[in-house]
């Protein structure tokens, strides 16, 4: 039932690690036609390019929004809560055939959505609100990934319980299997709204029920929409202290603050789903200002936290090797371990570009002047494209070698695929925030209103913008592309990996163990601290920018 | 660390200079972004809705006709153009695919929206200024805005309301003292017709 | 020394806290529950219906 692992000495529960292999191989199957639909959708959205006409352009963002956000990053997290279950507390999972069953209504869902949406029986988009409404087989779909997922979250549950119960873990869980429990805790919120909701719904469009409540679904929705994102974020930084200590031997300047800070995510950053209905009727600024803030800047907080912890892992690991000066430490970093580049420009990309305009957009009056805009997306490409997914592509070039045991084939290219992509998604990202503070809005055919009764032109230094989107968003399709390539091959015809010394990405141990017992005046990690100073100017400039873009608008209450 | 399980007393060890002076100030930042929101509802002056109402849609329709016939001057595109009194209660009609009607409104006035859709949700964008909420069946949206500057403002829809959702666009005109809407209209037809009985048009001509 | 043991009675309350797995996640969706999904639920439904006065400034004919 266990192998040995040669390379990192864990035992590997092969029952498992199957799971873990199927999950991640169709993750990518999922990523794929994520990607082709996201080539066309960049190549149709620029405003004289238009390559799809308008239904498919439609069609093909409903398309895009199930396979990137959900398909392609569900399927991978379930392979990762198996992983970090399992094999990092060198423990059996609990009940491989649920595992099975779980698998097969993931992919039964998955396929049902999009066989329902290809054949164009639900051009709703992937929030499909009412009285927007899709055919039954949709809905079904939704239920059966939904349960499917529920299923492969509660295993990872029950694994964590078989392993207490047979010793392998005492009081205390490893800090990445500890991120993955916040992740698993945020879906079962995910989850269990997505039933209360689509059940209804489902029935709905059968004709059973005779309406569903607009708003009522909305926040419902949104319950099921926001903390789906937020189980990426947690997993996403669990996997940047996995990548920091798998390739520098990094380990976090505080257990205690940086679980507290997962804390802070499983108690508050759920309530952000608030963040969807800032501008909407009957729910009350109260309710608005409550869950959009103080409890989330609490998470906000976490992830404040973790944005400082996860640079000085690294730092304070290379200062143990020796590594002077205020940056010696990053610029001597191992740049060429494509792991490693992913998670540092995942990091930054998430912190400067994601994670801000996350805060402002979600705040109840500059919301006014995001809604619904093309900065929406925007925002989001910097979270979960740049973040999310950047990580993940990381540390697949860790799980190559380790559970696939084949070498990575084209690895000089795998080291330049990070930045290719990477920098698309930042280029991408951005061009689609300026745009939306322009005006432009998400979800729009033709902003040049071509065959519309009236005309609105928008600010002109929007062509600059939209040239960059296209630059940005190729760029990116390349690097998925490229990414997508060199997984492919290596994990079904990669040379077989024999052992440690075939390993091409290192493994690097955490230094000689200094006595840890920092004194409360020694600054232990300047460079980050000088970082995170950067990134908070940055936070507050953009802060106040909102503000008063805001206050230029007409008066409102 | 991050595979390994923690030391034993690690929720003992005290973290380091720089870490807690950072977790210091984010953490005065976060309750000062939270409190900045509040005290935006006392002294800013843009700010999201206390008021709404459940309407019916067709009863919502009856109110739009309504309001119509009584301010109408006049119309653009099948439109109609409607100049309400300042300080009054406005109408705003969301349906596949269109706004209505055209309003026409004296800068540096208080209107109340009432804003509501006749089937799905749609989006209110208004630009250039860029303001953006969202429109339901069912519920009357109710904002009070004040427009700060002349000139002709479009309303785009930014919410996905079927394939014609592109081609969602209304317009409100804001004019200065002395102005008339035809300045930013041009010619808007002025014999009354049945429009806003028969509230049948199709701006897209398909 | 008073201090001392509250110090540490803090941080086993902390700790205890966080190595729970089912209590985090009882504490996850409770707060959740009650705060986003109840209380919005609750002002959703308390939505008046638009008042009859209101209706007539719109209804009544003439300027």
């Amino acid at each position: 039932m266990f192998r040995k692992c040669d390379i990192t000495g864990f035992e590997v529960d092969k029952r498992g690690e199957a799971l873990i292999k199927v999950n991640a191989v169709f993750a990518v199957v999922f990523f794929l036609v994520a990607i082709i639909a996201a080539f066309f959708l960049v190549l149709t959205r620029h405003p004289t390019i238009h390559l799809l006409p308008p239904h498919l352009y439609y069609r093909f963002l409903t398309l895009h929004g199930w396979n990137a956000l959900l398909f392609w990053i569900i399927f991978f997290e379930i392979a990762g809560l198996y992983f970090g279950s399992t094999v990092v507390l060198n423990s059996r999972f609990s009940s491989p055939p649920l595992g099975w069953l779980a698998f097969f209504l993931m992919l039964g869902g998955a396929l049902l959505i999009n066989y329902t949406i290809l054949q164009g029986k639900a051009d709703v988009l992937f929030t499909s609100y009412p009285p927007l409404k899709a055919h039954w087989l949709y809905y079904l779909g939704v239920l059966l990934f939904a349960i499917g997922a529920l299923l492969g979250v509660i295993l990872f549950f029950a694994n964590l319980v078989v392993a207490k119960r047979e010793g392998k873990w005492q009081r205390s869980l490893p800090l990445f299997t500890f991120g993955l429990l916040t992740a698993a805790i945020i879906a079962i919120v995910t989850l269990v709204s997505g039933a209360i909701i689509f059940i209804p719904t489902f029935l709905w469009s059968l004709g059973i029920i005779d309406k569903v409540d607009p708003e009522n679904y909305r926040i419902i929705f949104w319950g099921v929409g926001h903390p789906a994102q937020q189980i990426n974020l947690a997993a996403m930084i669990s996997v940047w202290y996995l990548i920091s200590y798998l390739s520098v031997g990094g380990i976090t300047p505080s257990e205690k603050i940086s679980r507290l800070a997962f804390l802070l995510y499983i108690l508050f950053i759920n309530l952000a789903s608030a963040h969807h209905l800032l501008v909407d009727p009957a729910v009350s600024p109260a309710w608005k200002v409550f869950n959009t803030s103080y409890a989330m800047y609490l998470a906000v907080l976490g992830s404040m936290i973790h944005a400082y912890a996860i640079p000085a892992s690294v730092e304070l690991a290379q200062r143990k090797r020796g590594y002077r000066g205020l940056f010696t430490w990053l610029a001597k970093a191992p740049w060429g371990n494509p792991a490693f580049s992913a998670m540092f420009i995942s990091l930054v990309g998430f912190g400067f570009i994601g994670g801000v305009t996350g805060v402002m957009i979600g705040k109840e009056q500059t919301n006014i002047i995001h809604h619904n805009t093309l900065a929406v997306p925007g925002h989001f490409k910097g979270t979960v494209v740049i973040g999310t997914t950047l990580a993940f592509m990381g540390i697949t070039y860790y799980l190559i070698p380790l559970i696939f045991r084949r070498k990575i084939v084209f690895y000089s290219l795998a080291k330049v695929q990070p930045w290719l992509f990477g920098l698309g998604i930042a280029m991408l990202a951005i061009s689609m925030l300026a745009l939306g503070y322009l005006g432009v809005p998400r979800r729009h055919y033709d902003i040049l209103f071509s065959n519309a009764p009236f005309k609105h032109e928008f600010n002109p230094a929007m062509w600059f913008f939209w040239a960059l989107f296209v630059i940005g968003g190729i760029s990116a399709v390349l690097g998925a592309i490229l990414w997508i390539f060199i997984v492919v091959l290596s994990v079904f015809f990669g040379p077989k990996l024999k052992g440690p010394e075939d390993m091409q990405i290192p493994i690097v141990p955490p230094p000689q163990e200094e006595k840890r017992n920092p004194s409360h005046s020694s600054i232990l990690s300047p460079g980050t601290l000088t970082l995170i100073f950067i990134f908070f100017v940055w936070f507050m400039t953009y802060f106040f920018l909102n503000w008063k873009w805001l206050s230029a608008t007409w008066y409102v209450k | 660390m991050a595979l390994l399980p923690p030391p034993e007393n690690w929720d003992k060890e005290k973290p380091s200079k720089d870490e807690k002076t950072w977790v210091y100030i984010a953490l005065f930042s976060c309750f000062f972004m939270f409190f900045w929101m509040i005290g935006w509802h006392i002294f800013g002056k843009q700010n999201t809705s206390f008021v709404s109402y459940k309407v019916n849609p067709m009863e919502f329709f009856q109110l739009h006709s309504s309001f119509v016939e009584k301010y109408k001057i006049g119309e653009k595109n099948g439109v109609p153009v409607v100049k309400p009194p300042p300080e009054s209660d406005v109408i705003l009609l969301a349906r596949m695919w269109s706004w209505s009607p055209i309003l026409v409104l004296e800068k540096d006035k208080w209107y109340t929206f009432h804003i509501s859709s006749l089937d799905l949700q749609h989006g209110f964008s208004l630009q250039p200024v860029n303001m953006n909420f969202q429109v339901v069946p069912g519920y009357d949206h109710v904002l009070k805005f004040k427009p700060t500057k002349e000139g002709e403002y479009s309303i785009i829809c930014n919410e996905f309301c079927g394939i014609g959702h592109h081609l969602m666009i209304g317009k409100i005109i804001v004019i200065a003292d002395g102005e008339t809407p035809e300045k930013y209209l041009g010619e808007i037809k002025t014999e009354k017709n049945d429009f806003a009985e028969k509230g049948d048009f199709n701006p897209s001509g398909k | 020394m008073e201090q001392e043991k509250e110090e540490n009675t803090k941080a086993s309350i902390l700790r205890e806290i966080l190595d729970d797995p089912m209590l985090l996640l009882f504490l996850g969706v409770a707060v959740y529950i009650i705060f986003y999904v109840i209380w919005g639920i609750m002002e959703v439904s308390q939505v008046s219906e638009m008042p009859a006065q209101i209706k007539q400034i719109f209804l009544t004919q003439g300027r």
